[in-house]
């Protein structure tokens, strides 16, 4: 059987019926996504690693609850958001390492950073973008864990705001005010950052 | 609309997702409004930041560590959840039947022969020889030698007598005892299955 021409559905039936090879699939079409969720959520690298696994050891355990209520991709990024945020809650006491500002990203394909469309790409340029990008996910890590999901959900993984709504499990209007607050809740932890103002302010 | 609205409103202007007079109402304000032109960018750009982040891929390990978790892990039907704690469960449950028997037991063995023909008599006598001898009959006799009146007594049929008196009699606080303690078991059992049930469906909660 071509197991990669068949919809998730169908995977997950197949999955039903004994196929292991089936969630294999799955976790090949997702591990990337999830990853990066997991990643830009928790923050470092072995966090994400533990988040993803779980998330994708809980969908294995429970795919035959799942029964199609929401698409299988709104499920899976739920159970890793709702995982993260119970994670969260546990150790309260034991905040987050912000990261680094010379860590480094793992990315598919070396270390590839998209250029910004209105500036010409100079070293210097993509250097600065560098530096942004860094400062930004400082302060995406200092975000309160709710801020943190629906933006790395908006911005970093480009969901709709209904697609938001489903993984959630919030209704469209309170996904609304809490991108909203969450935007306003970055920007002031932006300004808060003197590196960030001086950076922007040399663009 | 002033600006500190027009503030509130500019994170969903930028996605597009206020209402269609908002979205009207904030661009017209934006055409005269050079310094909420200003915020607008700000808030532009840090998006595209976000946006601009590269991708992430896990690991190179990352896939073969989890497909060995997968394999060394079970799916939490209720069959795998509730079979490892049947044990505690059957055990819990026999006590409460012990505690039902403690009450039947006792007069169903004591009255178990009761009706049966018994293979022996035994009679009690002060001479030996009559009081051994299986076939002598019940109740008074003179013995004819010494002429003395003797009385047998037929020591099963008063055991009988005894046993169905003691199985019959109001026993009241034979009766409360068991009933207090085999209901206060019940209790016990079904307080234990709640909680496991109760696990069980917080285990199944945690992947909704």
């Amino acid at each position: 059987m071509q197991l990669a021409g068949l919809t998730d559905e169908h995977l997950v039936e197949e999955f039903l019926q004994g196929n292991l090879a089936a969630f294999e699939e799955l976790v090949s079409r997702y591990e990337q996504k999830v990853f990066q969720l997991a990643y830009r959520l928790s923050c470092n690298l072995d966090d994400a690693s533990d988040l993803a696994q779980e998330a994708f050891l809980k969908v294995y355990r429970s795919l035959g609850q799942w029964r199609g209520k929401a698409t299988f991709s709104t499920w899976l990024y739920r159970i890793v958001t709702n995982t993260f945020l119970d994670d969260m809650r546990k150790r309260k006491r034991r905040p987050l390492v912000a990261v680094s500002l010379d860590a480094s990203i793992p990315t598919e394909d070396g270390e590839v950073t998209r250029e910004f469309p209105s500036t010409d790409p100079g070293p210097e340029q993509e250097y600065l973008q560098r530096e942004l990008q860094q400062i930004v996910l400082t302060a995406l890590a200092e975000l309160e864990p709710d801020y943190r999901v629906v933006l790395t959900l908006r911005d970093i993984q480009g969901h709709t705001y209904e697609e938001i709504a489903q993984i959630t499990q919030l209704n469209i209007g309170t996904v609304k005010s809490r991108i909203s607050r969450a935007r306003a809740a970055l920007r002031k932890k932006l300004l808060e950052m003197e590196q960030y103002v001086a950076l922007v302010r040399q663009k | 609309m002033n600006c500190r609205e027009v503030a509130d409103l500019l994170p969903l202007f930028l996605d597009e997702e206020l209402a269609p007079d908002e979205m009207k109402e904030v661009s017209n304000h934006l055409s005269v409004c050079s310094s909420c032109r200003q915020l607008l960018a700000e808030f532009k750009r840090e998006q595209q930041i976000l946006r601009s982040l590269p991708p992430v891929a896990p690991p190179p390990t990352w896939r073969a560590e989890l497909l060995k978790r997968v394999k060394n892990q079970r799916r939490p039907s209720a069959i795998r959840f509730f079979v490892p704690r049947l044990g505690s469960l059957a055990a819990a449950l026999l006590v409460v039947l012990l505690m039902t028997n403690l009450y039947v037991f006792p007069s169903y063995v004591l009255n178990r022969h009761h009706g049966a023909p018994p293979e022996y008599r035994i009679a009690v006598s002060e001479n030996p020889e009559v009081a051994n001898d299986p076939s002598e009959p019940d109740g008074a006799q003179t013995n004819p030698e010494t002429t003395e009146k003797l009385q047998f007594f037929d020591l099963n049929q008063k055991a009988d007598d005894l046993v169905r008196l003691t199985a019959t009699s109001d026993n009241s606080l034979q009766r409360r005892w068991w009933l207090w303690s085999s209901s206060l078991c019940l209790v016990m059992w079904l307080t234990g299955a709640g909680y496991y049930y109760y696990q069980y469906r917080r285990l199944q909660e945690q992947t909704d």
